[in-house]
C-alpha cells in the first residue's frame, strides 16, 4: 500500500538518509534506531512536511506529493514535539484538528467523544490544556492523530513523557488501531515495540540496515548471546551488550560467536540486537 | 559571566543590522537637513559667520567697548553694499550686501538688548517676567551665538532622542519574551541563579540601554562635531542676537550636555518599560502592541523635552509653566521605568506557581 | 477551506487581550485628536451660526444669500460670514488647469518628459474644471470660513489615522497568524492534515476578514464620534470643491480639484471604501512578511522597516532627480497612505495620471495578491524544518 522507492534526503551537503526502499502493509512497523539516524526524517516524509530530495513514496502507486489532500485525507500523524493551543480545551483543540482534516461538525462531535473515552481524557475534556501533564498531552496528540480513522498512523515517539501504565495501555491501544491500517512507530525504546510490532526497520549510517519481524531479528543472533558473570575472565573476542544484577552478583551479557566455556547461549531479545547492530557508534 | 551571556543575547546581529537600517533610513529622513542645510541660507550664514569672528575677537560676550570696535567695518561694508545696489548686481553667494545688512542687525540688536527684547510681556507668566528681570537687571543678555545653532541643535537632538527611543525598544523589548517562547525560563527558573535571573536580564538590558546611548551618541555626537558649532561651547544661550528667553543661564556646551542627560533619562526609562511589557508578554505581537504606544507617548515626551529646551516656548513648559519641566519629566520617566521594572521583577520572583507567568 | 476554519483563526486574532487595549487605545487617541483639533482650531460658535443661518439662506452662495443674510440680526459671526460670502467670485471660470501644472514643473523644475506628462494630466482635469465652474460648485456653503479646517481634521488628520491604525493592525495580525502554529509548535501536526499547508488561505481569508473589520470598527467608530461632536446633518450635500476649501502646498494655495465632482457624502463614502482597500493591501504585505519570517517579532520590525524604507523612497529619488523612480514610489502603499488627504484630487506633483490613488490602489491589490500567491505556492512546495 505504502512505498518508499530509493529515498534520498539532504539539508544542503548534510545528507540525512540516503537510498531507502520499503514496503508497507497493514500491520505495525516499528522504525528503530539511535537518536540522530534519520528516524524522524523519514517520518516528516511520509507525512508530506519534507520532500524527498530523490526517490519517491508512493501511496497504492501514487507519489504522494501528487495526491496531496488525498494522501493527508487517510493519514493520521502525532509529530515528537506535539504543539497544542494551551488554551484550549482538549475538545476544542480536536474539534479545530477535525476541521483541519475536512471533517464537518456532525461527524467530528460523536467522533471527538469516542476518542476522548478512548483515551481516557473524557472528564478533562473541557479542561484547558495548560494544566495538562506531558501524559495527558501525549494522549491527546495521540486522539488528534486517531480523528480521521487513518489507514496510515505515524507516531513519532509516542511514548516519551509516559509513565509505565500509560505506556503498556498505550500499547494495548496500537495493538487494537492496527488491525485494518499501517501503523508506523519511530522509538528508541525497544520494549514499546517488542510485542506489537509485525517489523522492525532499523537505519545504520543513514541507510536502511534491514526491515525484519522481531523474530527474525532474534535469530540473527541466535546461539551467539550469553551472560557470564562480571569477575570471569574471557579469553575470546566478544561484543558486550550490558550487564544486570542477578542473584550470583553483577553479570555481563555479551555476544561472542564461539561460546564460552562452560556457558550456553540464552535466548537474544530485540534490546540485544539493537545494542549488536548499534554498538557504540550511535546513529553515525 | 551571566551578565555577559545576557548581553550577548540581547546584542543579535540581527536586530542589530535592523536598527542601523532604521537609523539609516530615518537619519535620511530628518536628520540630513538639520545637518547639511545649517546655516540654512542667507542671512544666517553671514551671521553665523559674524557671531564666530565675534567670539574670536572679543570672547563669549560682547562689552559696550567691543561694540564700537565691532562697527568699524560698517561703513564699509554698506559703501559696497551701496555701490553694488546702484549697479543693480546680481545677488552673489558671498554678498557684501548680506554681511553688511547682518552686522548692521547684529549692532541694533545689541544696542537695543535691554530696551526690547522679543517677548510679548503682556502674555508672560508673573514667574517668566520675573526671570526676565533678572536677564535685564542682571545684564546676562551680552552673549554672543548665532540665531540658528539652538534651533538647529533642537532640531537634531529632538530626533536624536525619539531615535534612541525606538532602538531601544526594538533592542530590548523581546528579551524576555523569546525566553518564555523558548521554554528558557524553565531551565532559568530551576538552575541555581533561580529567579533572580531576572534581576541579571534587567541589569543587562540597562547597560544595553546605556552601549546603545554610548553608540548612538559616537555617532549623531560624530555627525554634529562636523558642523563645527563646538566653537560656541562656552557661549551664554541668553544672548542678545536670539530671540528666545532660556529659564537658565547656561552656555552652550552646558545645554548640550542637558539634551545628553534628557536623553540618558528617556533611555533609561525606555528599558525599564521594555523590561516590564518584555515580562509581560506571551507572544512577539502583544509585545509590538505593547511597543507601539509606549512609542508614541515616550517618544513624544522624548521630542517636546528637547524641542525648546529650557526655553519660554517648550510646549510642556508652557503647559505646566514649571522652569526645568524637562529634565523632570525626564527623570519622571526613568522613574516610571524602573519601577514597571521593579514591578514586573517583583511580580515574577513571588509568583507562587510558575505556569502562571508563562 | 471551511467557514470554521476561518472562524478558528479569527479567534486565534480575538483572543489577544493586547489586540483590544490597542484598538481602545486607537480610539483614545482618536478622541484626542477630535477634541485638540477642535480646541485649537475649530470655532464652534461660527459653526453653528452657519448652520443656523444656512436654514434660512440656503447653502448656495450668490446674490439671493447675500440679501437673505443682510437681513439677518447683526451679530460678530454675522459679519465674519458676510465678509466671506460677499460677492464672492465662481474661481472655475477662468481657472486654467494647465497653469496649475506649470507652477509644479517650474517650482520642481521637471524634465521635459514629466512636464509633458504632467501638462496632459492638467488638461484632462480641463473637463472637471469647467464642470465645476458650470455647475457652481465654487458657491457650495459646505462650513465656510471653517470649511478647511472641517475638512483637514476629518480628510486629513483623522482618516490618515484611522487607516493607519487600521493598516497597522492588519498587517500585524496577519503576521500573528502566520507564525501561530510556529510558536505554538503545532506546524507539523497542522501541515500533515488533510488541509494540510492550505490553511494558509484560511489563515489569508481570516485575516483581511480581520483587517476589514477592525478597520470598519475604528472608522465607524471614531466617525460616530466625529459626528457626535460636529453637526453634519447640513452639510452632508455641499460640494467638497466649494471655495472654502482649498490645498496649501509650495506651489501656493489651490482649490480643492476632484476628478469628478463630489457632494461631501459621497466624497466621504469613496474615501471611506478607498480606506478599506488600503487596509486590505496592508494585511495582503503582512501575509508576505508572515510566510517569509517565522519570527513574528523579527516579521513585524520587518514590516515596519519596509514601510519606512517606502516613505524614505520618494524623498530619495527625487533629490537624485530619479523622477521615474520618483513618480512610481508614488504608488508605494505607505506613499498612498501618506498622501491620503489628497485622494481622488489632482494630487500635484505626487501624480502624474487621473485617479492616481484608486488605480495605485488596485494595482497594488493586484500586486501584493500575486506575491501571496507567489509566497504560499513556495510555501507549499517547501520542506516544513521543524
Amino acid at each position: 500500500m505504502l512505498s518508499v522507492e530509493h529515498v534520498t534526503k539532504k539539508y544542503g551537503s548534510y545528507l540525512a538518509l540516503e537510498n531507502i526502499t520499503l514496503e508497507f502493509e497493514n500491520g505495525v512497523y516499528g522504525l528503530l534506531a539511535p537518536n540522530g539516524a534519520g528516524k524522524t526524517t523519514l517520518l516528516n516524509m511520509l507525512t508530506t512536511l519534507l520532500l524527498p530530495t530523490e526517490g519517491e513514496i508512493l501511496w497504492e502507486g501514487t507519489d504522494i506529493a501528487a495526491l496531496g489532500k488525498q494522501y493527508r485525507n487517510i493519514l493520521g500523524y502525532l509529530p515528537q514535539h506535539f504543539g497544542y493551543y494551551r488554551d484550549n480545551t482538549p475538545k476544542q483543540f480536536l474539534r479545530y484538528l477535525a476541521a483541519l482534516k475536512g471533517m464537518d461538525g456532525k461527524t467530528a462531535a460523536p467522533r471527538i467523544q469516542e476518542l476522548l473515552k478512548l483515551v481516557a481524557l473524557l472528564d478533562v475534556a473541557d479542561k484547558k490544556m495548560k494544566k495538562f501533564s506531558g501524559g495527558m498531552l501525549q494522549r491527546v496528540g495521540i486522539a488528534q492523530a486517531m480523528l480521521n480513522d487513518p489507514k496510515l498512523l505515524i507516531l513519532d515517539e509516542p511514548t516519551a513523557g509516559l509513565d509505565p501504565r500509560e505506556r503498556v495501555r498505550f500499547r494495548n491501544l496500537i495493538h487494537s488501531l492496527s488491525q485494518n491500517r499501517i501503523v508506523i512507530l519511530s522509538t528508541h525504546i525497544v520494549s514499546d515495540i517488542e510485542t506489537i510490532a509485525g517489523k522492525i526497520i532499523l537505519l545504520k549510517n543513514h541507510e536502511l540496515y534491514c526491515c525484519k519481524s522481531p523474530g527474525e531479528l532474534c535469530n540473527m543472533l541466535a546461539g551467539r548471546v550469553f551472560e557470564v558473570p562480571a569477575d570471569r575472565k574471557l579469553s575470546k573476542p566478544y561484543q558486550l551488550l550490558g550487564e544486570h544484577q542477578t542473584e550470583a552478583g553483577t553479570a555481563l551479557r555479551i555476544v561472542c560467536e564461539t561460546p564460552p566455556d562452560g556457558f550456553s547461549p540464552v535466548a537474544p531479545n530485540l534490546e540485544d540486537v539493537f545494542l549488536y547492530v548499534y554498538g557504540d557508534e550511535g546513529g553515525k | 559571566m551571566l551578565l555577559c551571556m545576557e548581553l550577548k543575547k540581547i546584542w543579535k546581529p540581527k536586530i542589530l543590522f535592523v536598527i542601523v537600517l532604521i537609523g539609516l533610513l530615518c537619519g535620511y529622513l530628518r536628520l540630513e537637513f538639520p545637518l547639511k542645510y545649517f546655516p540654512n541660507g542667507h542671512p544666517q550664514k553671514e551671521q553665523y559667520q559674524l557671531m564666530l569672528e565675534w567670539t574670536e575677537k572679543y570672547g563669549i560676550t560682547m562689552e559696550e567697548e567691543e561694540r564700537l570696535a565691532a562697527e568699524e567695518p560698517l561703513p564699509l561694508l554698506k559703501e559696497q553694499a551701496r555701490v553694488l545696489e546702484e549697479r543693480d548686481a546680481p545677488i552673489g553667494e558671498d554678498d557684501v550686501r548680506y554681511q553688511a545688512e547682518t552686522l548692521e542687525g547684529a549692532l541694533f540688536a545689541y544696542d537695543i538688548r535691554y530696551q526690547h527684547y522679543d517677548v510679548d510681556l503682556e502674555n508672560c507668566t508673573f514667574a517668566q517676567q520675573k526671570r526676565l528681570r533678572t536677564l535685564y537687571d542682571e545684564k546676562k543678555l551680552d552673549g554672543l551665538l548665532p540665531y540658528e545653532i539652538m534651533e538647529n541643535a533642537q532640531q537634531y537632538w529632538r530626533w536624536g532622542a525619539i531615535f534612541l527611543v525606538l532602538n531601544v525598544l526594538v533592542l530590548l523589548a523581546p528579551v524576555i519574551t523569546r525566553d518564555t517562547l523558548t521554554d528558557m525560563k524553565r531551565l532559568q527558573y530551576t538552575s541555581r541563579q533561580g529567579r533572580n535571573i531576572l534581576r541579571t536580564q534587567f541589569g543587562a538590558m540597562l547597560l544595553s540601554a546605556g552601549g546603545i546611548v554610548v553608540l548612538e551618541l559616537l555617532v549623531l555626537g560624530w555627525l554634529y562635531a562636523g558642523l563645527g558649532t563646538w566653537r560656541f561651547w562656552k557661549n551664554p544661550i541668553n544672548s542678545f542676537f536670539y530671540g528666545e528667553v532660556y529659564w537658565f543661564d547656561l552656555n552652550f556646551g552646558q545645554y548640550l550636555l542637558f539634551i545628553l542627560l534628557i536623553m540618558v533619562l528617556y533611555a533609561g526609562g525606555t528599558a525599564g518599560i521594555a523590561f516590564f511589557i518584555s515580562c509581560s508578554s506571551k507572544n512577539y505581537i502583544s509585545l509590538v502592541l505593547k511597543m507601539i504606544p509606549v512609542f508614541f507617548f515616550v517618544g513624544m515626551l522624548a521630542d517636546v523635552s528637547v524641542e525648546g529646551l529650557f526655553s519660554f516656548s517648550n510646549s510642556l513648559n508652557r503647559l505646566t509653566g514649571i522652569a526645568g519641566i524637562e529634565v523632570w519629566c525626564g527623570i519622571l520617566v526613568f522613574l516610571v521605568g524602573m519601577v514597571l521594572g521593579g514591578l514586573a521583577y517583583r511580580r515574577l520572583t513571588r509568583m507562587r506557581d510558575f505556569t502562571e507567568g508563562i | 477551506m471551511t467557514l470554521y476554519i476561518v472562524k478558528c483563526e479569527l479567534k486565534k486574532i480575538a483572543s489577544l487581550p493586547m489586540l483590544w487595549i490597542f484598538f481602545s487605545l486607537c480610539l483614545i487617541l482618536n478622541v484626542g485628536i477630535i477634541e485638540g483639533y477642535r480646541y485649537s482650531n475649530v470655532d464652534d460658535s461660527f459653526i453653528s451660526y452657519v448652520k443656523e443661518t444656512a436654514a434660512i439662506t440656503g447653502t448656495e452662495l450668490g446674490g439671493e444669500f447675500s440679501e437673505r443674510l443682510a437681513g439677518l440680526k447683526d451679530s460678530e459671526e454675522k459679519r465674519r460670514l458676510y465678509e466671506e460670502t460677499y460677492e464672492v467670485k465662481n474661481i472655475y471660470e477662468d481657472l486654467k488647469a494647465v497653469d496649475l501644472g506649470q507652477a509644479y514643473i517650474s517650482v520642481y523644475a521637471l524634465p521635459d518628459r514629466w512636464a509633458a506628462l504632467m501638462r496632459n494630466k492638467y488638461r484632462c482635469l480641463q473637463p472637471m474644471v469647467d464642470e465645476l465652474a458650470r455647475s457652481n460648485a465654487g458657491f457650495s456653503l459646505y462650513a465656510a470660513g471653517e470649511t478647511k479646517n472641517l475638512h483637514d481634521l476629518l480628510f486629513s488628520i483623522l482618516f490618515r489615522t484611522v487607516t493607519g491604525e487600521a493598516c497597522v493592525l492588519a498587517a500585524l495580525c496577519m503576521i500573528f497568524l502566520y507564525g501561530y502554529e510556529y510558536q505554538n509548535k503545532t506546524e507539523a501536526v497542522i501541515y500533515a492534515s488533510y488541509t494540510g499547508r492550505n490553511i494558509q488561505h484560511g489563515k489569508l481569508a481570516a485575516g483581511l476578514l480581520f483587517g476589514c473589520l477592525s478597520y470598519s470598527l475604528i472608522a465607524g467608530i471614531t466617525l460616530l464620534i466625529y459626528l457626535g461632536v460636529f453637526d453634519y446633518s447640513w452639510i452632508w450635500s455641499s460640494n467638497v470643491s466649494s471655495i472654502f476649501n482649498y490645498v496649501e502646498e509650495i506651489t501656493g494655495i489651490k482649490p480643492f480639484l476632484t476628478w469628478i465632482p463630489f457632494p461631501l457624502w459621497e466624497y466621504l463614502l469613496a474615501m471611506l471604501g478607498l480606506g478599506l482597500v488600503l487596509t486590505l493591501i496592508f494585511g495582503l504585505i503582512g501575509a508576505v512578511i508572515g510566510r517569509l519570517c517565522k519570527n513574528s517579532y523579527l516579521g513585524a520590525v520587518l514590516f515596519f522597516l519596509l514601510a519606512l524604507a517606502m516613505m524614505t523612497a520618494p524623498y530619495f529619488l527625487a533629490e537624485k532627480d530619479l523622477w521615474s523612480g520618483y513618480f512610481i514610489s508614488q504608488f508605494l502603499p505607505v506613499c498612498l497612505w501618506l498622501s491620503s488627504s489628497v485622494w481622488l484630487t489632482d494630487m500635484g506633483i505626487i501624480s502624474l495620471i487621473p485617479f492616481h490613488e484608486t488605480i495605485g490602489l488596485f494595482g497594488n491589490v493586484i500586486i501584493w495578491g500575486i506575491l501571496t500567491a507567489v509566497s504560499s505556492r513556495h510555501f507549499s512546495g517547501k520542506d516544513v524544518l521543524l
